[in-house]
């Protein structure tokens, strides 16, 4: 397939990618306040305030989603063998998305915010992402559809779980029904974590994992171990991940039962985690030479998006063995509030998720373009963004730790953030080395669209 | 079909647990009955929470003590979920790089509020907190009046004895007795306390490391009363170089202030933040500052 039936998916990832140089340049200013609280203080739109909820969004609705939903848009009609419904709404989804983000970083910018993690977004936004999720939707389900290939590969199942799902949580997340987009009481912080929890668990998880199951037979030219264990682990996925939301409110003032059904479906989600990975490393088995030596059987792009790949499936089994071991109440009081959360939610989002997304963009992006990857750039990208995931994961647990048990000790509270600094600064350490990774990727890719168009 | 029936099975996965986890809570009305004393925010307090909101304060700061001895040790009695009824966004909060606030009204002056906005640093030296330089003097006074409302009625009665304190203060500075009703508000058995660590050279040291980390702010680097925090605080802290003021605070004076602090004025209690050898050492440092 060529020509203007792969646009929108190319679209989608060369903005994905401009999208992660803002997020992370905005990442960096943020990792040196940590440790300078004067830098660029005594403005309005660079205060940490404002930039934090910048940087998630452009995070997690840029780059993460555009990259995902670029690999369903490029997947989904070659698993159908049928052209994509409709290239034109694609590409409408496209400007739409980028228009999109850009309102968004203004309106988080000017301090207009909803005042709710991850659902910061004014009304008006959210009708417009509500949107274009609904015109991906559509586009895509329709795809599947009118496909001529009988079988249904499990891809396909997990973005057609995604499609469903995220309107949902997106919609009942926000409080849609009232443009203050807000509950009263209590029950705002349950809403607020049904969805912050569940665009994790039914929006990024069924994409990322859906994109991992296409590129890993592809990548190791064998196919998938076990079809049956991949639909074990989408339907327990479906039956667990909707219900842990509360995990995130344990001791908190709602109602104790409610906490106890999110720490009890948190513990079960052991089992889809495990078939995945299972299913996962049984695929690689007897290919691991594909990985370091043996690269001449695969082209740059595709030697580098297996490193991506396994990778983001190891950074994928550590977050979601923590997962359930932070929801249980004896671990919570020494984690919660603290810089380990900060570690495990990059963990998933950067680690799993966003190595996964690079190895999409290496293995497809050559492919919609016939552009060559080159060697070097990509490696560069790769071990320089492993050593500063591993510094910054590691500083970060350490420093959780200290503030949980200190905190346990009765340790004066200004104490406790003096006590820091050390690890705040091997953080900045290694997001430095994390942002240039990112630059040397914008590089790789934009350089090596510039050689197509010669 | 096929597609099709996956999709209407996932749909009821998703829709039985928003049923139980999310619209059951929704329909349980105790959780929407406000506590016995819980009243809405005023205009000002409310004018505040906007800017709290939109300045991201609560990506930093909770506002839930939870029921965890360690929660209520460092900020008072577990939040329930009555005291939260008018509140929309809730703002509980998600993370601890700075304390919890769902009680800190009237535990500091407004005065200490307004130099700790200005530059947390000036109050707390080792705060990595933003500056809220840019905002203006109305928005400065709507954020403290509600950070003072945090926790309730009961927070409401100490931030107003902040207040009455800080008149009665200014008014006997203006009579030239602030000493003598400092000295009033010190019970006697705490009057004739005197140093166990007078002159010793080791607490004078740790004294010194102590002052710099949480008193340097206000009082100044040198003792001399005139911090960074000092241009916004009234009454004004205490000189520790002046010869007539070192003379008539006894050790057991000094103690008592630093242990309950001085209320109506920017010193706040540090007895839960400092050991007794720590305090008796501070003092023994102050003694070292007169010129």
């Amino acid at each position: 397939m060529g020509g203007d039936s792969n646009t929108a998916a190319r679209w989608l990832f060369i903005s994905a990618v401009a999208w992660l140089g803002a997020a992370v340049t905005v990442a960096l200013l943020l990792a040196v306040k940590f440790v300078f609280p004067e830098f660029l203080s005594g403005s309005a739109p660079l205060q940490f305030g404002r930039l934090r909820p910048v940087h998630i969004t452009l995070a997690a609705f840029g780059w993460l989603s555009m990259v995902q939903v670029g690999m369903a848009y490029y997947t989904v009609p070659r698993l159908a063998r049928v052209e994509l419904h409709s290239q034109r709404l694609a590409k409408l989804s496209v400007l739409l998305w980028n228009l999109f983000l850009i309102l968004a970083a203004i309106t988080l910018l000017a301090g207009m915010t909803q005042g709710r993690e991850y659902a910061e977004l004014v009304y008006p936004l959210d009708v417009l992402f509500l949107a274009l999720l609904a015109l991906v939707a559509y586009n895509l389900l329709r795809t599947v559809l009118v496909r001529k290939e009988e079988k249904l590969y499990v891809t396909l199942w997990y973005f057609l779980a995604a499609l469903v799902w995220m309107p949902v949580v997106y919609f009942v997340g926000n409080v849609m029904w009232t443009p203050k987009g807000a509950l009263y009481g209590v029950n705002d912080a349950i809403v607020n974590w049904f969805y912050g929890h569940n665009i994790l668990g039914l929006w990024f998880t069924p994409l990322g994992v859906g994109a991992a199951y296409y590129l890993l037979p592809k990548l190791v030219q064998k196919p998938l171990y076990s079809h049956r264990l991949s639909l074990l682990g989408f339907w327990t996925l479906g039956l667990f991940y909707p219900w842990v939301g509360t995990h995130h409110l344990i001791f908190g003032p709602v109602p104790v039962w409610a906490q106890s059904v999110a720490i009890i479906a948190s513990v079960a989600m052991v089992l889809p985690v495990l078939a995945v990975t299972v299913n996962f490393w049984k695929t690689i088995e007897g290919r691991w030479h594909l990985l370091a030596g043996a690269q001449e059987r695969l082209s740059a792009g595709d030697s580098v998006a297996l490193k991506f790949l396994v990778l983001g499936g190891v950074w994928y089994l550590l977050t979601c063995l923590q997962g359930p071991f932070q929801a249980l109440r004896q671990v919570q009081p020494y984690v919660h509030f603290t810089n380990w959360v900060v570690a495990h939610a990059h963990l998933a989002l950067l680690g799993a998720f966003s190595f996964w997304g690079f190895a999409c963009i290496y293995y497809a992006l050559p492919r919609l373009t016939g552009a060559e990857v080159s060697p070097r750039p990509a490696k560069a990208h790769f071990y320089l963004l492993t050593i500063g995931l591993s510094g910054f994961i590691a500083s970060l647990t350490v420093a959780g730790l200290i503030q949980g048990s200190s905190w346990q000790a009765g340790v004066p509270f200004v104490d406790v953030v003096a006590s820091l600094r050390p690890y705040l600064a091997v953080r900045l350490v290694s997001a430095v080395m994390m942002v240039a990774s990112v630059y040397i990727f914008i590089y790789a890719v934009f350089s090596s669209l510039r050689g197509v168009r010669r | 079909m096929r597609a099709l029936t996956i999709a209407a099975g996932v749909a009821a996965l998703v829709g039985v647990a928003l049923l139980v986890t999310v619209f059951l809570p929704m329909g349980d009305s105790s959780l929407y009955e406000p506590s016995p004393e819980l009243k809405p925010l005023n205009e000002l307090q409310e004018r505040g929470r906007q800017i709290y909101i939109r300045e991201g304060c609560w990506y930093c700061h909770t506002q839930q003590v939870r029921n965890l001895s360690m929660d209520v040790q460092y900020y008072g009695r577990v939040s329930e979920p009555g005291e939260y009824a008018y509140l929309s966004p809730v703002l509980l909060g998600t993370e601890r790089t700075g304390p919890d606030l769902a009680r800190v009204g009237g535990v500091y002056s407004d005065d200490w509020h307004l130099a700790h906005f200005i530059n947390p640093r000036y109050t707390v030296p080792r705060s990595i907190m933003p500056s809220f330089s840019y905002l203006s003097q109305e928005e400065l006074e709507a954020l403290i009046a509600y950070v003072q409302s945090l926790g309730g009625a009961e927070a409401e009665r100490r931030a107003e004895m902040q207040r009455r304190m800080k008149r009665a203060m200014l008014e006997a500075q203006r009579l030239g007795r602030e000493e003598e009703m400092m000295q009033a508000m010190v019970p006697a058995s705490y009057r004739s306390l005197e140093n166990p660590l007078a002159g010793s050279a080791e607490a004078v040291l740790l004294g010194r490391k102590l002052f710099a980390e949480n008193c340097s702010g206000c009082h100044g680097s040198g003792g001399g009363g005139d911090g960074p925090a000092a241009a916004y605080l009234a009454p004004k802290p205490a000189n520790f170089t002046s010869a007539e003021f070192m003379s008539t605070a006894s050790d057991g004076r000094l103690y008592y202030s630093i242990l309950r602090g001085v209320p109506g004025t920017a010193m706040h209690p540090f007895g839960a933040k400092l050991t007794e050898r720590e305090v008796w050492s501070l003092i023994a440092y102050l003694r070292t500052l007169e010129e």
